[in-house]
């Protein structure tokens, strides 16, 4: 059971609400079989709305942002919508492809996180975490447009927008705990190093200390600068203070 | 009643003609009235229009019954019947009235005061003391704004009634729209309510990078959802009606209830993980329950809105009201139940927890400390040898660093990573052929890279000085809610160093030690005093 841990419950989770987030987007009139909303005879998807009768091949009009009720594919029928409101609300549904291609930048940075070596980033999760706080708005959002404009006339894809609502903040929550535990896992390896390290110039400095002369140190692995000018530092020289320190000095 | 800024909301105009608002002829008559020179007047040809508001009949304060010999025309009587009971958005049922306006805004009123009040008596300014401060002055204005609005409302009923004998609702909703003291003031109170939610939402998260990151994400929503919010009420003060603004009073609405709604949740989740404490007694579940309530105030009122267009109005009236519950209840809550947890923390050794990006910093004391210690060690053993650091550091790999022989000074940096900073400043002999230059030249990128990390570390600095100094951390010397600890620890230090009783006078014995020596030295001196006086007598 190895491949169930955060990481792949999370992009698990992500691919879920992207398939959800994909159907209200590809409704009516992209489509004819997904309906958003549906109201007396009428239709209503993200990118428009149809005239639908009965045994006859919906009308619909033009794929754009915000409805238009004098399109000339539909002329003749007037458009209404569930909850009264004004037909310029009907822009607010940009919403949910902004929604999904949210969604789908933090599936992939979920996928990034579970197959490749950034998942033990702290960094590159935390802004994982911050597009997932970010989409979960826009989710919620997409979820209140469709209610506030179709009311209880609300077919199964708007529905699955809160349900996705719901599995983001999940995901969400999963993705801060991950960063809290790879933070730790972290804060766990440099302390381990550090204490490493300070054992390594413990021994050089009694070394130092011994012979009083040149002390050839190449032999230890001074694998990166870090570490030389830790040595510098051991060597009673000067120790840089870091550009920016707001805390009270130890001396 | 309509307000002006949720007409969005209406597509569709009354359908519903009443015929007593156009001007009807009624034939020759007779004119009596008060104005009229002779009270009396012969006209051939009268025309009679009912006062109506908006094509809407209105509530006439004069009677309106059969059994009156002076009575209404018919057509105002069966126009009014059919208004009332018209139940929408644009009838005149009860719930549509003046009453429920009245009673919702002097509800509001009272709820708000009330809590404005409690906010001052029971909320201590430390430790969160700008938070605090800053709830206080929010209730402040919220109670003015809300003073005011009604002082004004209620002139304006009672000019109405007097004026033109009508109650209507009209000009009750015109102030929540057109009066520029109320908009300005409910964008300020409502801005500080939501600053005060970050705050909240600050303290129910314990690590600094999580409080960092609330902080500018909350802080940058509350602004900019009210920034977009008063753009159109401002503009709807002057008159003018912007087309392209046409989709942004909607736009506002969902976005408050999203932050709302995501605030609910993120008490609730708080709640839901924190229930051994919120439920410990009984006093503890009331709260969090009120607290739940609270929470979900505003965005039960958008699905009650889903359902009814009237809510909608309502919870515009009862929008700061709503504000100020959500913020100073939680606020109390959070007190009561970090009452709770500190008790149970204090049976801790550390009294707290602490995490791993705290600790970073410590560690990295730590990490300097032991240099310095290994440095006072290397230099007490090579005091005789001063030119061995030199000879050291070339040693290491060859190089000629240029040293100082002081103690460093070790700075914690919050700032850091584990790493430690480059010793820019270090130079080299020139002269070396394996030397590293530290002084070289930066590559634009590499100035770049130092120039944006040194941005960003002074906004994570400026970030913890607010989120520190508003919003406290848990430290462990938060004091707790019940502030007898504190003054008891006062008096007695107080006690301890006298200054409890200043005004009392104390004559202190001031009686020498004395010492077998002393006396022994004194009755020397008193044998001579004595010696002395006897022989002056016998002279």
């Amino acid at each position: 059971m190895r491949w169930l841990n955060i990481r792949s419950i999370v992009a698990f989770l992500l691919t879920v609400i992207v398939v959800f987030q994909i159907f209200p987007v590809i409704s009516i009139p992209i489509t004819n079989s997904i309906i958003l909303s549906s109201h007396e005879g009428l239709s209503y998807g993200v990118f428009g709305w149809c005239v639908t009768e009965p045994g006859m091949e919906p009308q619909c009009t033009r794929t754009k942002i915000g409805y238009d009720s004098s399109d000339p594919a539909i002329l003749g029928h007037s458009l209404f919508l569930p909850s009264s409101s004004k037909y310029s609300v009907t822009k607010l549904l940009v919403v949910h492809p902004i929604a999904l291609t949210l969604t789908v930048i933090l599936w992939a940075m979920s996928l990034i996180i579970t197959l490749s070596r950034m998942g033990t980033s702290p960094s590159f999760i935390l802004l994982t975490a911050c597009v997932s706080l970010l989409a979960f708005l826009f989710s919620l959002f997409c979820f209140l447009v469709d209610l506030l404009l179709f009311k209880l006339a609300l077919r199964w894809p708007g529905w699955l927008m809160f349900a996705s609502t719901v599995l983001i903040a999940v995901c969400c929550s999963l993705l801060w705990s991950l960063r809290r535990t790879v933070s730790i896992q972290k804060y766990e390896s440099l302390r381990m190093g550090s204490e490493e390290e300070g054992n390594r110039s413990n021994s050089i400095i009694t070394r130092v200390s011994s012979k009083k002369d040149k002390i050839n140190v190449e032999s230890y692995e001074m694998s990166n600068m870090d570490r030389l000018s830790s040595m510098a530092a051991s060597a009673n020289l000067s120790y840089i203070e870091p550009q920016l320190a707001y805390k009270g000095s130890i001396v | 009643m309509r307000m002006q800024k949720s007409v969005w909301r209406l597509n569709q105009p009354n359908d519903h003609h009443y015929i007593s608002c156009d001007k009807q002829d009624l034939g020759p008559g007779v004119l009596i009235n008060g104005d009229i020179h002779g009270l009396l007047k012969y006209v051939d040809n009268i025309q009679f229009q009912s006062y109506c508001d908006n094509n809407l009949p209105v509530y006439m304060a004069t009677k309106l019954t059969n059994e009156c010999s002076y009575r209404y025309l018919d057509s105002v009587y069966s126009d009014w019947e059919r208004y009332i009971t018209t139940v929408n958005s644009v009838g005149g049922s009860f719930q549509y009235s003046i009453y429920a306006v009245v009673v919702s805004l002097t509800a509001n009123f009272v709820i708000t005061i009330i809590l404005s009040v409690l906010i001052f008596i029971n909320i201590r300014d430390k430790p969160h003391v700008r938070a605090s401060r800053l709830l206080k002055f929010g209730a402040l204005i919220a109670s003015i704004n809300l003073t005011i609005f009604v002082i004004r409302a209620l002139k304006k009923l009672s000019w109405e009634h007097k004026s033109k004998g009508i109650v209507t609702t009209y000009y009750i909703m015109k102030l929540f729209t057109e009066d520029p003291t109320f908009i300005v003031l409910d964008f300020l109170s409502i801005l500080i309510f939501q600053l005060c939610q970050v705050g909240i939402v600050i303290r129910l998260f314990e690590r600094t990078q999580e409080k960092r990151i609330i902080f500018l994400v909350g802080v940058l929503l509350a602004l900019l959802n009210n920034i977009l919010w008063v753009i159109p009420e401002l503009a709807m003060t002057t008159g003018k009606v912007y087309e392209a603004w046409d989709i942004l009073p909607p736009f506002v609405y969902l976005f408050r209830i999203v932050i709302v709604a995501s605030y609910a949740c993120i008490v609730v989740s708080f709640i839901i993980k924190k229930r051994n404490f919120c439920f410990r007694t009984a006093q503890m579940t009331l709260l969090t329950l009120l607290t739940v309530l609270t929470v979900l105030l505003l965005p039960g009122f958008f699905v009650a809105d889903i359902s009814d267009i009237w809510i909608e109005d309502l919870a515009e009236i009862f929008t700061t009201t709503c504000y100020v519950g959500s913020t100073v209840i939680v606020w109390e809550w959070l007190e009561r139940l970090s009452v709770v947890q500190r008790n149970d923390r204090a049976q801790s050794v550390l009294g707290r927890p602490i995490f791993e990006d705290e600790e970073n910093e410590y560690n990295f004391a730590k990490y300097a400390l032991r240099v310095q210690s290994a440095l006072a060690r290397n230099e007490a053993s090579d005091n005789t040898d001063e030119g061995s650091n030199t000879n050291l550091a070339s040693s290491i790999s060859g190089e000629h660093f240029q040293g100082t022989s002081k103690v460093p000074e070790v700075r914690i940096d919050h700032t850091s990573s584990s790493t430690l900073s480059k010793t820019d400043t270090t130079t080299v002999d020139s002269g070396s052929v394996d030397q590293v230059k530290f002084n070289n030249k930066k590559s634009f990128n590499d100035v770049a890279q130092e120039n944006v990390s040194t941005a960003l570390k002074k906004m994570v600095y400026f970030t913890d000085q607010i989120v520190t100094k508003s919003f406290g951390k848990n430290a462990l010397n938060s004091s707790s809610k019940s502030s007898g600890g504190s003054n008891e620890r006062k008096a007695i230090v107080r006690k301890r160093i006298g200054s409890d009783r200043p005004n009392e006078v104390y004559v202190y014995n001031t009686k020498d030690v004395v010492f077998e020596s002393d006396d022994d030295s004194d009755s020397e001196l008193q044998n001579n005093e004595h010696d002395q006086r006897n022989e002056s007598e016998e002279q």
